[in-house]
């Protein structure tokens, strides 16, 4: 396990930004990552709950020394009217040339109404304001991302967090699959038209947080029966295993740009 | 689970008293994007299908145009309804304006059938690259018309239908770029993966529904003419002048009769992704 600052992927003067770092598996991510960013290096940590990141933050500071720089930026991408001034706070006083290397993460995402059919999703504000999270604030941030570190030399990777639920049809998911469908596609695109750029779609696995908490007690028994089929073959897993797989992937950077892959290797593309 | 078609058992049993869905039963179809295109073409294909007292219901942005596909329709059968509506489906509030004005011209209980074919579509500004689309509100506005319409639309429709206890049949219209990555297409892949998977997982969870996502192929359109000028990139604008060179644009008329054909035969998986190309 390389130690922080030696590795050629994140070492020093990293910009990283992480979405959705309040807790679960962006949580998990910033602490892993903690240790593996080196001097002058900064961490940027977006959510929709202060104290979380804080918590998360504290938890990086007690891992890592301190010439990292944790930023906390607190938002709710339901909205893209706010996305101007979330995006300039997430990149406030970032000199590019500053950086050899940057990692934008959309770790960020949420499941909509478990309890409804796709045959039931009739209120287009709600379509709208989910689709907005969970696919058109990862498009617009990215956007951000190339164009403050354009140009620059600067070493580029965007990570998007992605699920098995990208190709495989559940019931009562339907809009968590058809956003995770678009945006591995819409990386996948990317990853065409940017060669310079290191782009990844990587599933985690299902993990002991409060997303799987929700999946579980959503009040559908198909669902329901399916977590407890998982857990009972202990496929649930802690979170920061599958960061730190994650992280591995990063480091050994042998992925093809574009690539979909999976903590449990089960796929790839 | 598969649950045999209507017409599959009825095929089985020996073929008598077998009909499809269209003939002799009269049709409520709804198309969206019908103003041009392959939406004008599916209207116009319909038309020619449908039995008498069908009723056919355009939805597009350009009311000119809609009333040249209102035009078309009629020609081909005078004994249908043909019934056009003006509506931009990038704005939230146009879907459930949509249902509310036809509930005063429609009784679904007058009908046997039901179909709704999401057609309306755009295919971004292909002059962008992946990393320029920036603007939230364009982004808002794309996912709108190309995503979340097709959802509540279809969702509005099946509860409109509801209470005439038809047998449904939902088309998305989908592309190869659903799956293929193309260069200058970044949104109109997103959409049209969000689409495909949207219509799979409602494929699975209402098995009394006929769900198909149906690719015309590369169509000789205005769609396509824009891409041919506009993507930024020469590689995808040389790829669309090829095909139109070698002929292989394909017409939407014809398209469309394919479409209406499978609709006809009534044989596909429900879920299923048909490919034009495919015999």
């Amino acid at each position: 396990m390389s130690s922080a600052g030696s590795s050629t992927v994140f070492g020093p003067a990293t910009f990283c930004a992480v979405t959705g770092g309040s807790r679960g598996l962006g949580r998990s991510i910033a602490v892993v990552l903690a240790g593996r960013l080196g001097e002058g290096s900064r961490l940027v940590l977006t959510g929709r709950s202060l104290q979380g990141l804080q918590e998360t933050k504290r938890q990086v500071e007690e891992k890592c020394p301190n010439y990292l720089e944790v930023k906390l930026v607190t938002g709710d991408m339901e909205d893209p009217t706010t996305y101007p001034a979330f995006f300039s706070d997430v990149f406030a006083n970032t000199q590019p040339g500053a950086f050899k290397n940057a990692m934008m993460i959309h770790n960020a995402g949420t499941l909509g109404d478990l309890s409804k059919k796709a045959a039931e999703h009739s209120d287009p504000q709600i379509l709208n304001k989910y689709y907005a999270t969970n696919l058109t604030s990862a498009i617009a941030l990215t956007a951000k991302f190339m164009e403050v570190f354009s140009g620059s030399g600067v070493r580029r990777t965007v990570v998007n967090i992605s699920s098995g639920a990208a190709i495989e049809p559940l019931e009562y998911h339907s809009l968590y699959c058809s956003s995770k469908a678009a945006r591995n596609m819409f990386f996948k695109v990317m990853a065409e038209e940017e060669p310079d750029v290191r782009v990844l779609s990587y599933s985690p696995g299902p993990m002991v947080t409060d997303m799987y908490y929700t999946i579980k007690s959503c009040g559908v028994k198909k669902v329901e029966d399916g977590c407890r089929i998982m857990e009972s073959q202990g496929l649930i897993q802690n979170p920061d295993d599958s960061a730190q797989h994650l992280l591995t992937l990063l480091e050994e950077d042998k992925f093809k740009s574009g690539a979909f892959l999976d903590v449990f290797d089960r796929f790839s593309l | 689970m598969d649950v045999p078609t209507l017409s599959a058992v009825k095929m089985a049993e020996g073929g008598e008293g077998w009909t499809h869905p269209f003939s002799k039963r009269k049709s409520l179809c709804v198309v969206t994007g019908g103003s041009r295109g392959f939406g004008r073409s599916v209207a116009v294909a319909l038309a020619e299908e449908v039995a008498r007292g069908s009723h056919i219901v355009v939805l597009g942005r350009n009311s000119e145009s809609l009333r040249d596909t209102e035009k078309l329709s009629k020609a081909m059968s005078p004994h249908i309804q043909i019934t056009t509506l003006f509506g931009d489906l990038s704005k939230c509030s146009v879907t459930g304006s949509i249902f509310a004005c036809l509930r005063f011209q429609v009784d679904p209980t007058d009908y046997d059938h039901a179909l709704l074919v999401n057609n309306a579509g755009s295919v971004g500004n292909v002059s962008r690259r992946t990393w320029e689309h920036g603007d939230p509100q364009e982004l808002d506005s794309y996912f709108n018309l190309n995503v979340a319409s097709a959802v509540s639309l279809t969702a509005k429709f099946l509860e409109f239908v509801r209470p005439g206890n038809l047998t449904c049949t939902i088309v998305n219209v989908t592309c190869d770029e659903a799956h293929r990555p193309m260069k200058c297409h970044s949104l109109y892949c997103a959409g049209k993966a969000a689409r495909e998977m949207m219509f799979r997982v409602m494929a699975q969870e209402e098995p009394h529904l006929r769900i198909l996502s149906y690719n015309p192929g590369p169509l000789e359109t205005e769609l396509k003419t824009t891409v041919m000028v506009e993507a930024a990139d020469a590689e995808v604008r040389e790829e669309i002048r090829r095909l139109r060179d070698d002929n292989q644009l394909i017409d939407p008329d014809v398209s469309a009769r394919k479409l209406v054909q499978l609709l006809k035969e009534d044989l596909f998986k429900s879920g299923e992704i048909v490919n034009f190309h495919e015999s």
